[in-house]
């Protein structure tokens, strides 16, 4: 009898948020048979849940900013981006941005509209027009219709509790995954024409984030052990306001946006009781690097964070309260409710925490990866924003690329057969994840290695980085990486904890291996990616993706060429 | 520095006759939530111990739904003094798959609304 249960499907989607209900939609729509697996709750899971309200999109004469166009927003990515991004995809992005948000709406997304019925539309730095609309309820409404319209659909079956810890290739291509079912604790091979990576980035590499801790990585280290090309994995990008403390809400955001003169009028203040920032205050991304040195200095408070303190807000506590309660409402509450402490009323302390990754599995302007039968989308996704990111792309991304992804993951399952699966792969693969059972001497503790990892990763790959830290990180995951081989777990079946975070442990090294060594392998600063020993941004070197490919003997890390469409950048520029 | 009691309802349907409690004596010195707790727990005393540990950062994602202390609440937002006494307990409604998670089912409830997952049946064109 086989140790494992097959499922078959024309098109697997992994991941439940954002990207990953957008694209099983979209294939669902092209009448193809889609698994959409997640190894937690589609709906609840991933970083959608926790966006806020901000979805960008050119809505024209739709919206409050009836000048605003998708050439307008093309330009303005590619701005934000410093011309680091992929045109191809941008375009894609910009001009379909619009089309996306009308099926949000369809799906029944909520969005906040104007009296005479024009889609509100806020401002955020980088958007020539206000470009942001306003989700109503933000992130987890988005994701819960998104994940309703997924269970209208008769076409998709929805296997929740699933870990997809492995890619399935054959013949060249990519033919479908392996999988854990938790609850069942049994191994799932799931066969399919086409598979669309849209599980999200890795954000939770780092023990101090604003995303969930389960964002380990999954999309890199699937995608790099299949043979896809990674690119720009080093540029990780960081929020400079996370609550530190209270323990129970660490990560939460505290918006730095909404310290605007036109709102609070706020700022932020070292334990000294000075503010840190001049007027006006600084776009984000610098005031992350101000807020990092800061700290460094030794002038944070005792939790190691400076002061998010409104009490001294220009606007006065009660304006404050109605500002960040009405933008944030559910982080005000829930601040409130897991460390008993109003926002407003007690300074708190925050930290630049990791926020997005921009990097991630390298994809075209049909959200196809280099490997046939593989695609990729969402924050999975790597070479279209540049080396930084407008406020209110993430989600607009998911959207556009997600339905891409889809349609061409249909296309391409439509026109092929079915390759079948490597039995010889399965059963090594199986044999792989079963042998945590058999460890017995010297066993290590899969949640402290998971744990060490991820402070490695805070301590080392950090908004600032050196060759000095960097290979330090690396010996770190080298000796992690011996540590995996002694992690015991116990003999329990279902919802086994420890062997979930094994076989996610495997994921994270891999993860951390590559971005490490990207990180090294860029040898200049630019957006996201600062390097204290090369401080200069090269232009004339370096404006250029960095790709990771699988050889024979490890991974090569090269340069490639950014692919320029409507606006190549100026010379010098 | 205080103990906090914290009493769980532990249960492996395959293997216990019967559900059982458990109480952890847990070492605290400011107020945490029960799910940091749990997490306290599982990572510093007890490896068998099975719960959903995700965070949204939000109280909206509604994964971490348990009883406590006799009613349904969010363990996330649930917040526990050092010295406390609490008791543990899943979402009683749902079948337990082991110790606090449960097979929340078809149905999936968000703080933003409910529908039904499972519908799909996968046939494939060959």
């Amino acid at each position: 009898m086989e140790n494992y249960k097959t499922l078959k499907a024309d098109v697997m989607v992994i991941g439940g948020a954002g990207a990953a209900c957008r694209a099983a939609i979209e294939a669902s729509e092209k009448g193809m048979n889609v698994i959409m697996i997640d190894k937690d709750i589609p709906g609840k899971s991933g970083a959608t849940p926790c966006a806020l309200w901000s979805i960008q999109a050119p809505m024209g004469k739709d919206g409050v900013s009836t000048e605003d166009t998708p050439e307008q927003f093309f330009e303005d990515m590619v701005n934000g981006g410093h011309y680091f991004g992929d045109q191809n995809i941008v375009e894609l992005v910009a001009f379909t941005a619009k089309e996306r948000i009308y099926d949000m709406k369809k799906y029944g997304v909520k969005f906040a509209f104007t009296d005479d019925g024009k889609f509100v539309q806020t401002p955020m730095p980088g958007q020539t027009y206000p470009r942001s609309c306003f989700m109503i309820a933000n992130g987890t409404n988005m994701s819960t219709n998104l994940a309703k319209e997924v269970s209208r659909r008769e076409n998709i079956r929805v296997l929740k509790d699933h870990l997809i810890f492995q890619l399935l290739t054959n013949k060249g291509q990519v033919v479908g995954g392996l999988a854990l079912d938790q609850n069942e604790g049994e191994m799932v091979a799931i066969e399919a024409a086409s598979t669309v990576i849209a599980c999200g980035g890795y954000t939770g590499l780092w023990s101090f984030t604003d995303n969930p801790p389960t964002l380990i990585g999954d999309a890199v280290s699937l995608a790099s052990r299949a043979g896809a090309d990674l690119v720009d994995l080093e540029m990780n990008q960081y929020y400079g306001t996370d609550l530190v403390w209270p323990e129970s809400a660490r990560g939460t955001v505290l918006l730095y946006e909404c310290l605007h003169e036109s709102m609070a009028n706020g700022n932020i203040y070292n334990k000294h009781g000075e503010p840190v920032f001049g007027n006006p205050l600084p776009i984000r991304d610098e005031a992350i690097k101000v807020i990092y040195k800061e700290i460094q200095a030794g002038n944070g408070g005792p939790h190691g964070g400076l002061y998010f303190d409104l009490t001294k807000c220009g606007a006065g506590i009660e304006k404050a309260k109605e500002i960040y309660g009405e933008m944030t409402t559910k982080q005000y509450r829930f601040i409130e409710e897991a460390t008993g402490f109003n926002m407003v009323d007690t300074p708190l302390e925050v930290a630049p925490a990791s926020h997005y990754q921009l990097g991630g599995v390298y994809i075209n302007e049909k959200c196809e990866t280099s490997m046939p039968g593989l695609f990729a989308c969402g924050e999975s996704a790597g070479n279209f924003l540049g080396d930084n990111r407008l406020a209110g792309s993430a989600l607009c991304d998911t959207q556009t690329t997600g339905a891409k992804a889809g349609e061409t993951a249909a296309a391409f399952a439509k026109d092929s057969s079915f390759v079948g699966l490597d039995k010889a792969q399965l059963d090594s693969m199986i044999g792989d994840a079963m042998r945590y059972f058999e460890n017995k001497a010297g066993a290590v503790k899969s949640s402290d290695l998971r744990q060490g990892i991820r402070e490695a990763m805070t301590k080392y790959v950090s908004p600032y980085r050196s060759e000095k830290g960097l290979t330090a990180a690396k010996n770190e995951m080298l000796n992690y990486s011996d540590d995996l081989k002694k992690i015991q777990i116990l003999p329990i079946k279902k919802r086994n904890t420890g062997w979930r975070e094994a076989l996610e442990a495997e994921i994270m090294l891999d993860t951390a291996k590559l971005i490490i060594d990207s990180a090294l392998f860029r040898k200049e600063s630019r957006g996201h990616h600062f390097r204290e020993d090369y401080p200069e941004t090269d232009n004339k070197n370096w404006r250029k993706h960095t790709l990771v490919r699988k050889t024979d003997k490890g991974f090569d890390y090269s340069l490639k060429d950014i692919i320029y469409t409507r606006m190549p950048p100026k010379d010098g520029e | 520095m205080a103990i906090t009691k914290v009493k769980v309802f532990r249960y492996y349907p395959d293997v216990d006759a019967a559900p059982y409690y458990q109480t952890y004596e847990v070492e605290m010195d400011e107020n945490l939530t029960v799910l940091f707790i749990l997490k306290k727990i599982y990572s510093e005393m007890d490896q068998t111990l099975a719960f959903r540990e995700n965070l949204c950062y939000k109280g909206g994602c509604l994964q971490c739904l348990m009883t406590i202390n006799g009613a349904v609440a969010k363990a996330c937002s649930t917040l526990i003094k050092p010295g406390e006494e609490v008791l543990v307990e899943p979402v009683f409604k749902s079948p337990v798959v082991r110790d606090l998670v449960v097979d929340f089912g078809t149905t999936v409830t968000t703080s933003c609304g409910e529908f039904t997952l499972e519908r799909g049946t996968v046939v494939t064109k060959k």
